[in-house]
């Protein structure tokens, strides 16, 4: 008899042992007692064998399923009193997915609490179905599961494993869900999705100030979520937040917003509405947002009755197709084809934000220059012109500006404005005539100056918490000479010791003046070990620096005039062009600007400082 | 005897040619039969742990329309699309497009359903045929039931009217005729969501041969065999088509052909490429070549779903006219999207697309049948100029029946183990029988249906879709 046949005699053998094992009661009769009492010995005596372990552990992990109540109890009692658990822990270390995905159910089906926390482990393992698994124990094995995943999870959670948790959760009984806002900051995007999911499905509506912000996450799909919520919630307070970005929104995410408008909006948001209406070129935009004005304003834009009047008032250029109904009212929908971009060249908003910022600069380019040529001065970026034109004031330029062009200025700053245009939304609020943009560019301003001063506040508390931050900054917002070092930030990722050794050995034939404030702050704050090395590594520098200077400097007299720090001339790429284009001079306090992508030739140089003498 | 050598270097020439074509493919098929049993293995404990009905309820559950075009399909219409209603999942909605039908398949709707026209706002359709009207039920039982009434326009059309109209988050083409198995859409949405990393564009499954099952009510009661021959046959053909090939392309993330009668699409993407291509009539593999190339060359991660299960049951022709007009069609929409995307032989850019799948299509689905005709030739005219090396092309042949067959027997051992649709010994002693005769009864058919194709593709001979007698699922027992 072969190891399967076996096992299955064994299996139909014990079965209907457990089950009476199982069913048995202190009040029955005597006889039985004895029974019990010898059977329970004679299942503890083969116990030792290893496959009547194992047939009897898949006998009751089949039977609890099939069982309730107060028997399902008694029977996960026996589970864990004849300790077959050990069998399903010894599955989790196998090196078969398959093996110690089963290990994790049997131990959670099986209620074995003890393994909350080494199965919680596996929620970062390798392998997804692995995770998966874990990710689901770990929530059926403790209420405080929930909060264990959102906490530990390095990896994303798709979209189907989080229906099954909000499934699994909703079988706890008395489960208390914790507030799940806590998560909305999280690294992980999957998890952020995941609370605002969860909030929605517990009627969490206690963060309407972190769920508004979400709105301006760099993911769509998180955009669209806090929409979701947004709307779910009746958050009236983001509909003026939402008025503010919508024109920086990719397509699907407008559409969701003119959704949000649709439920929570008043008469009060109709000339938005009627705004963008106005200015929306993509047709299913358009479209959302005449579904919407309809909405709130019933029968004003997809009129269903007086429709022949309604048809007569249509411009004529644009062609009508009319589908009849059975009642023969007649609706309207009109080609939108010949001024609509055809789909197929509608591209998928990619989720690289240098990509967003460089479609915005051309876009800009292309909307402004137009309308911006005819009234503006230019400075000329031709390489070959060396005539350039003087530039005038911005307040002189500003005034030059039609009011469509004044506006689209107001959206540049509010999308990609930053300290920097403070000075000039000061001079706009100030000269401005229109009330509306007026306003908007007092809004902005006092964003912007709330930003900066939460800012500076951020870096008040660093510097009273930390030794280390006060090298930071200085009063000017600038990095401290000693992190000018490119071996700063290497040093600060070195494991040890020795790592750092090597970095100042490295340093010693390429070092200049700006590691030597790095080494002389090494030499206080480091630990003794390093001191002989990092001194050893000054000297040498300084000898080296010293004999330099010694030098004839034959190439000085030819070479171009010392180049500007390179915070001195940063300029905030986005606003490049349009500083350009309406002559702005870039204001000297700027932040530490380090774009992380390459910047194309011409924007390249045109941010690089020329010689003065080719200017 | 220079012509004697030259003639003598020529047959050698053509030997090795169809020597290295045979070794490829048997390589390939081998290959295959591991590939695809790695990933049924895969997906069998994959899917151990899921409880899919729960999942059912969630008010999470993304949304989903099912377009199910319909032309001249009057007879089986009703019951159809009560196996559609019928499904169990809670976020759905099933519009039927009405291509036009010139018999009385929009007044059955009609009646059977109690559809009234509504007014509804359309999307500008730049492809598609003018429509006629919307309907929806007064009775609340069926809301999820859309029909469209539009101007004939095909296939195609008819499916880009749905995508557009849709609004649902994903939309599933599907044939109206087929019958889709309750838990359909659960393990379609299973297979949308459950990837984190990727973007799943495009999830598509087994189609089933649904002749001679017994059906009820929109339920598909009884699994039989079909009775009729040529049925029977496909059933074998599709059995091989999809458990082994499709799934082991699955199991490499280049599948490139999702089938027309079981197809679930991301609409967002299928809207982004403009939709099914109208001038195809094969529209469902070019539509997936398009998709890929899409999200390829954005450089987006994604992937295209294969779920093995059988969640969709078809009818397929008994007729030996109709089936070969059918391979017919499939043999011209494969020459098309080829045409079409020829910039993909061997593109190293478009990585295991450009380089394994695209060329596989071309060899060995376009160019396989033509060799085999050809060859079919030259061994009549060996034959008859007496050089036929008897030895050698008897030992050749029993070599490429016995793989055939083995690959045959493997897939409905798989198909008996792992699905278990047939399980009555007579059942699968009678797909045994298929499996030995078919190489020289039905294979040459396939042959002759794909040489024809070819043909009229070539000397540009005039042919639509054909058309499918159907016997209707209800009769079908």
């Amino acid at each position: 008899m072969n190891l399967k046949k076996k096992r299955e005699a064994l299996r139909e053998e014990l079965a209907p042992v457990i089950s009476n094992f199982l069913f048995h009661t202190n009040e029955d009769p005597v006889n039985e007692q004895k029974e019990y009492i010898k059977l329970k010995i004679a299942i503890r005596e083969k116990l030792r064998y290893p496959e009547f372990r194992k047939t009897l552990g898949e006998i009751l992990y089949d039977l609890q399923k099939d069982v309730s109540g107060e028997v399902r109890e008694r029977l996960l009692i026996l589970y864990r009193e004849l300790e077959l658990h050990h069998h399903s822990l010894e599955r989790l270390n196998s090196w078969r997915w398959e093996v110690v995905s089963k290990g994790i159910r049997e131990l959670t089906e099986m209620e074995v609490e003890e393994t909350f926390l080494l199965i919680a482990k596996k929620i970062n393992h390798r392998l997804a179905v692995v995770r998966r698994q874990a990710e689901l124990a770990t929530v059926k094995l403790s209420p405080k599961g929930i909060n264990k995943i959102l906490d530990t999870a390095k990896y994303p959670i798709s979209e189907w494993q989080q229906l099954k948790i909000i499934e699994a959760l909703g079988t706890i009984e008395n489960f208390e869900p914790p507030r799940f806002k806590s998560w909305l900051l999280s690294p992980n995007n999957d998890v952020v999705l995941f609370a605002l999911r969860l909030m929605r499905h517990y009627n969490q509506n206690d963060a309407e100030t972190a769920i508004i912000e979400l709105v301006k996450h760099k993911e769509d799909i998180i955009k669209k979520e806090a929409l979701e919520c947004i709307k779910y919630f009746g958050f009236t307070r983001s509909l003026s937040s939402l008025k503010q970005i919508f024109s920086g929104l990719s397509n699907g995410v407008k559409i969701e917003v003119l959704n949000v408008f649709g439920e929570l909006g008043t008469d009060a948001d109709l000339p938005f509405l009627y705004h963008i209406k106005g200015i929306e070129q993509e047709y299913f935009v358009h479209s959302k947002v005449l579904a919407t004005i309809n909405l709130i304003l019933p029968d004003s834009e997809l009129p269903t009755s007086d429709i022949e009047k309604f048809k007569s008032e249509l411009p004529k250029n644009l062609e009508e197709v009319t589908v009849k109904g059975d009642d023969e009212e007649i609706y309207n929908f009109v080609e939108w084809s010949k001024s609509i971009t055809p789909t197929k060249e509608t591209p998928i908003e990619t989720e690289d934000v240098t990509d967003d910022i460089a479609s915005s600069v051309s876009e800009l380019d292309k909307e402004t220059s137009d309308t911006l040529d005819e009234h503006l001065s230019l400075v000329s970026t031709s390489e070959n012109d060396n005539t350039a034109v003087q530039p005038k004031s911005f307040e002189d330029n500003y005034s030059n500006l039609d009011l469509d062009s004044r506006e689209k200025l107001l959206d540049s700053i509010e999308d990609f404005g930053d300290s920097r245009e403070q000075e000039h939304l000061e001079v706009i609020v100030e000269k401005e005539e229109n009330s509306e943009l007026r306003f908007r560019a007092f809004h902005i301003l006092k964003r912007l100056q709330d930003f900066k001063n939460r800012v500076n506040s951020n870096d008040v508390e660093e510097k009273a918490s930390e030794e280390e931050e006060s090298f930071n900054a200085n009063e000017e917002g600038f990095l401290h000479e000693s992190m000018h070092s490119i071996f700063y930030r290497l040093f600060q990722k070195a494991a040890d010791d020795n790592a750092k050794k090597i970095l100042l050995v490295e340093m010693q034939p390429v070092g200049d003046e700006k590691e030597i404030p790095f080494l002389k702050r090494l030499l206080r704050t480091e630990a003794k070990t390093l001191h002989s090395t990092v001194k050893e590594t000054l000297s040498i520098i300084e000898k080296r620096l010293d004999y330099e200077k010694d030098e004839p400097k034959i190439e000085e007299e030819h070479s171009p005039a010392k180049e500007p720090s390179a915070n001195e001339n940063r300029i905030s790429l986005e606003m490049f062009s349009l500083y350009e284009e309406i002559g702005i001079s870039p204001a000297q306090d700027t932040l530490d600007f380090e774009p992380d992508f390459e910047l194309s030739g011409t924007i390249a140089e045109r941010i690089e400082p020329k010689n003065p003498k080719d200017v | 005897m220079f012509n004697a050598i030259s003639f003598d270097g020529i047959l050698d020439y053509i030997n090795i040619i169809f020597l290295v074509f045979t070794t490829v493919l048997f390589s390939m098929f081998t290959l295959m039969g591991y590939l695809s049993t790695r990933n049924s293995i895969h997906y069998k404990n994959k899917n151990s742990f899921v409880d899919l009905s729960k999942v059912m309820a969630s008010p999470l559950a993304p949304s989903i329309t099912i377009i199910a075009p319909a032309y001249n399909e009057g007879m089986t219409i009703v019951e159809n699309i009560r196996s559609l209603l019928s499904l169990r999942y809670v976020n759905y909605e099933v519009m039927v497009v009405n291509d036009g039908s010139k018999d009385d398949t929009l007044e059955k709707m009609i009646k059977a359903y109690d559809l009234e026209k509504i007014n509804f706002k359309v999307a500008p359709n730049h492809k598609s045929k003018p429509i006629r009207g919307v309907y929806k039920s007064k009775i609340a039982a069926f809301n999820k039931l859309t029909v469209i009434d539009k101007e004939n326009g095909g296939k195609s059309d008819a499916l880009n009217t749905g995508v557009q109209l849709s609004t649902a988050r994903y939309v599933g083409c599907i044939d109206v005729d087929c019958l889709l198995l309750p838990d359909a859409l659960l393990h379609v949405v299973k297979s949308f969501l459950q990837r984190s990393e990727k973007r799943v564009i495009a999830v598509g499954g087994v189609i089933r041969v649904a002749n001679s099952c017994r059906i009820s009510g929109g339920q598909l009661e009884e699994i039989n065999l079909p009775k009729n021959w040529l049925a029977k046959f496909q059933l074998l053909e599709y059995t091989r088509s999809f458990l082994l090939g499709r799934m082991a392309w699955g199991r490499i993330d280049s599948l490139l052909i999702i089938s027309g009668a079981f197809g679930f699409f991301d609409r967002e993407i299928a809207n982004a490429i403009g939709g099914y291509d109208t001038g195809t009539v094969g529209e469902d593999m070019e539509i997936v070549f398009r998709m890929r190339r899409y999200m390829h060359e954005r450089n987006l991660p994604y992937t295209v779903e294969y779920i093995p299960d059988p969640l969709c049951w078809t009818e397929v022709p008994e007729d030996l006219n109709v089936f070969v007009k059918q391979r017919d069609r499939w043999s011209r929409g494969n020459i098309e999207t080829l045409k079409k995307h020829k910039d993909m032989f061997l593109n190293p850019k478009l990585g295991r697309l450009g380089l394994l799948s695209y060329p596989y299509w071309f060899f060995y689905e376009w160019m396989a049948p033509l060799l085999e005709f050809f060859g079919f030739f030259s061994i009549l005219l060996f034959w008859y100029l007496e050089i036929l090396n008897w030895q050698f092309f008897l030992a050749i042949t029993m070599c490429v029946y016995t793989y055939s067959v083995m690959f045959s027997l493997y897939a409905i051992l798989w198909d008996t183990l792992s699905y278990k649709q047939y399980t009555k010994p007579k059942d699968i002693l009678t797909l045994v029988f298929c499996a030995l005769i078919e190489p020289v009864v039905f294979h040459p058919i396939v042959v002759w249906s794909s040489v024809k194709g070819n043909y009229k593709k070539l000397f540009k001979v005039q042919s639509g879709w054909g058309s499918m007698t159907r016997k209707g699922f209800s009769k079908a027992a």
